[in-house]
């Protein structure tokens, strides 16, 4: 399990060691609706922009009024903290991060760059065929980076190596559903995030250890009242952290950086960009892509049944907009399931103090639920 | 005693004669009669055509369709339904001072403080029962993301039908066919909620009317280039803008380009200008102002300063084919320079502050704004390589609480003395 932790707290040092292993590529990518399987088969990296906690003193002149998330990221490039990333790629998401993206490019003008537009109207009628054509292009601008084709029995091993890392993380969340899981919230996320920095067959190796390790473990009788965790994309575990050392667990995430990112697979068809189309299109929905239907609440309500939660946190970065818009509606479909949840604020770190009084506060509120469920 | 007795009665009127129809058919009368007869022409075209849709909205004459500003009103005004334009009122909003009360109601429904305040604003005053029920409610994808969500969450309060109307970020031919068929899709949806055909003849017809409208603001906003500058910068952001977006496609939108046109050529004939003795020229980069009472364009003009022409204005789009309605509207969206790479929007912004012969840009900096904020300092290195001053000047479009008078005047009194020691 430290493994996972070590690799996302040294991920830069990951990918330059990777770099300098394979001889190979690295692409950063901005947001989760990048399609990795892609880049795989074509030989690169595929490493997602995690922000972190290094104070922000660069950006004031580029940015203004963005979340911390898009800043943080453009701040890391402009201290040099990815100068082993090769080219970037922007698929489709939230405003700021594509400000993020354009503005990184006005002075990272060498990098390869590419934007891929991914429907808004994820369940429109032609939304599938226009994902397809996107990605038909994008391929092409791949390969003509690399210099070498992109070939279909390479698409297929893509496709297979990340269905199996998203099949062995389903195995991870699966044992958080049991009265009394052998994972804690924190040891998961770790993994999550972990497997987004890194290769994913080297992952997979990695997991199938983890999982044969925690099947050793016995069921922790210290993991109190279940949350589970809602809102804006996050990249690091304090809140997780900062929840157990108050007695509860998170036992579900529904976040873009959690377990929005490996719950859908590829379902292979014979043609293969089509069947990543619609692995992305008919992934549980971000904030922003959940447009006509919103699918979002039903997912969360969802969850939060499958896993027995007793209560949610909704975290909420500063000006981020795509939940603050989308918070509306997920709180009125709480209150109408009368389910307890929590809304908070936050940046990119976390203010300790106050959230552990705001969390105490709210894990006191949950303990009778412990003895009604 | 009497002061709180008029606070508490005040808002109960205000409130009370904004739902009833009468009051617009009143305001309408206003624009066509008295506006046009002081010689404000286009204001009062302007008033007549705004309140003359209010009153249909509060009368429910047809059905009544909430849509946001890129959205294409053709297609509204061919299907015969009354269109509702949330945005409008939330700038109205700001100006007749409802705004606070607004923004405030809404922060206390979850949005935060950090959605775009004309969106806080629109709900908040939805919340009041300010605005006319909606029988559906359509939004684009573009220019920012807060209308897709905002509008939907409307629509669910209502229980009614909305539609996202998804624009793609390249200008593509794949992009145009999607962007087509969506609106062909959702035309034929509306006409079968009315319950009677759709009729093409009358989007052909509503494309000619466009057309018609584009032709002349691409005149009024060549005559823009004199000097002094015929139009108030301020009146460019407001009405005129609010045509623009809403006006096409109808009589009142054609009549009032030309009628702006009339207005505009005469004033160059004579010599007027918007400012009386112009010593700058600037170009003003947003798609929004302040609407609420502030004394920004006051202060430039006393100056000498005329923000001669600004972005939101530019006619960017060909004219449309009326024999592919849909394509045609699916190209002039795409073809908005703030739509995909930001190398559009700055080109755009250099090529404007040429055109233009302007002495500096301001780039007003509407705080959070999901689709400039990003992107204006890059504008700004743009400019500046080519030694166009440009300043950022922060602000809000509908919170005025987010608006500093003394530190507005500061920043501007600065930069035109900077343009000044540049001369
Ligand atoms: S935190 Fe929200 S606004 Fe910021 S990049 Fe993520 S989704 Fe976008
Ligand atoms: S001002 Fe900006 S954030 Fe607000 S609606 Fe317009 S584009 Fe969106």
């Amino acid at each position: 399990m430290e493994r996972f932790k070590e690799i996302l707290e040294d991920r830069h040092e990951y990918a330059r060691a990777w770099k300098k292993r394979t001889g190979g590529k690295v692409l950063g990518y901005y947001e989760p609706y990048m399609p990795e399987e892609i880049v795989y088969a074509a030989g690169i990296l595929p490493v997602r922009l995690l922000s972190q906690h290094e104070p922000d003193d660069t950006t004031d002149r580029q940015m203004y009024g963005n979340c911390a998330c898009s800043r943080d990221l453009l701040n890391q490039f402009i201290k040099g903290r990815y100068d082993y990333v090769d080219g970037l790629v922007n698929a489709e998401g939230c405003q700021w991060m594509l400000n993020a993206f354009q503005t990184t490019l006005n002075f990272k003008t060498a990098l390869f760059n590419h934007y891929v537009f991914v429907p808004d109207y994820v369940d429109g009628k032609t939304s599938k065929d226009v994902m397809r054509s996107e990605l038909e292009v994008f391929k092409k601008a791949l390969e003509k980076w690399t210099g070498k084709a992109i070939t279909g029995s390479a698409l297929d091993h893509a496709i297979e190596v990340y269905n199996t890392n998203r099949r062995l993380m389903r195995q991870v969340y699966e044992l958080r559903r049991a009265d009394s899981p052998v994972v804690l919230g924190s040891e998961a996320m770790e993994m999550v995030l972990a497997s987004q920095v890194m290769d994913k067959a080297e992952m997979n190796d990695m997991l199938r250890d983890a999982i044969a390790k925690l099947a050793e473990r016995k069921p922790r009788s210290d993991t109190g009242v279940r949350l589970m965790l809602v809102g804006s994309p996050t990249s690091d575990v304090e809140l997780e952290k900062l929840v157990e050392s108050l007695g509860a667990n998170v036992v579900i995430d529904e976040i873009c950086t959690g377990s929005c990112y490996f719950w859908n697979e590829v379902i292979p068809q014979p043609d293969r960009l089509m069947a990543i189309s619609l692995r992305y299109l008919g992934r549980p929905h971000c904030a922003l892509k959940d447009n006509n239907w919103r699918r979002r609440p039903a997912h969360i309500y969802q969850l939060y049944e499958d896993f027995q939660a007793h209560g949610v946190i909704i975290a909420k970065q500063i000006y981020c907009h795509p939940h603050g818009t989308d918070n509306p509606l997920i709180w009125k479909v709480l209150r109408e399931r009368n389910i307890p949840f929590h809304y908070f604020e936050r940046d990119t770190t976390l203010p300790y103090e106050e959230t552990r009084l705001r969390m105490e506060a709210f894990i006191n509120m949950l303990k009778p639920e412990l003895v009604l469920k | 005693m009497l002061g709180q007795l008029r606070a508490t009665l005040r808002p109960r009127i205000t409130n009370g004669l904004l739902k009833h129809a009468l009051t617009y058919q009143f305001l309408a009368n206003l624009g066509r009669f008295g506006y046009s007869n002081a010689g404000r022409r286009t204001q009062g075209i302007w008033l007549d055509f705004t309140a003359g849709q209010l009153k249909s909205a509060w009368q429910g004459e047809s059905l009544v369709v909430w849509g946001n500003a890129f959205f294409p009103f053709e297609l509204l005004y061919a299907l015969d339904v009354t269109p509702h334009r949330p945005e409008t009122m939330a700038a109205l909003a700001a100006k007749f001072g409802l705004n606070r009360e607004a923004i405030a109601c809404a922060e206390s429904d979850c949005y935060s403080p950090d959605v775009c305040s004309f969106y806080r604003c629109a709900v908040g005053l939805d919340m009041e029962g300010l605005l006319p029920r909606p029988d559906i409610i359509v939004a684009t994808s573009c220019l920012c993301d807060g209308a897709g969500k905002v509008f939907h969450n409307l629509s669910r309060q209502y229980g009614c039908d909305f539609f996202l109307l998804d624009v793609p970020y390249h200008d593509t031919p794949d992009a145009r066919r999607y962007l087509a068929g969506q609106l062909e899709e959702l035309t034929l949806t509306i006409a079968k909620k009315q319950g009677k055909p759709f009729k093409i003849d009358r989007l052909i017809e509503a494309l000619a009317l466009s057309n018609e409208a584009r032709e002349y603001l691409i005149k009024a906003n060549a005559l823009r280039k004199a000097v002094p500058c015929p139009l108030p910068g301020g009146d460019a952001i407001s009405y005129v803008l609010d045509m623009q977006f809403f006006g096409p496609g109808s009589p009142a939108g054609a009549r009032f380009f030309k009628t702006l046109y009339e207005e505009l050529r005469g004033r160059v004939d004579k010599g007027r200008g918007a400012v009386l003795e112009e010593k700058y020229r600037l170009l003003w980069m947003h798609y929004i102002k302040p609407y609420y009472p502030n004394d920004i364009f006051n202060y430039l003009e006393s100056k000498g300063a005329s923000v001669c022409f600004g972005e939101a204005n530019h006619v960017y789009w060909e004219p449309m084919d009326p024999g592919r309605p849909f394509e045609s509207l699916a190209a002039k969206m795409l073809s908005n320079p703030s739509v995909g790479p930001l190398e559009r929007r700055a080109g755009l912004a250099l090529k404007l502050a040429e055109t233009y012969r302007v002495d500096g840009v301001i780039n007003f900096s509407h705080w959070g704004c999901r689709q400039s904020s990003g992107g204006e300092y890059v504008i700004r290195d743009v400019m500046q390589k080519k030694g166009i001053p440009v300043l950022i000047l922060d602000g809000d479009g509908a919170d005025s609480r987010n608006y500093s008078k003394e530190q507005t005047r500061l920043r501007l009194e600065a930069f035109l003395e900077m343009l000044e020691a540049k001369r």
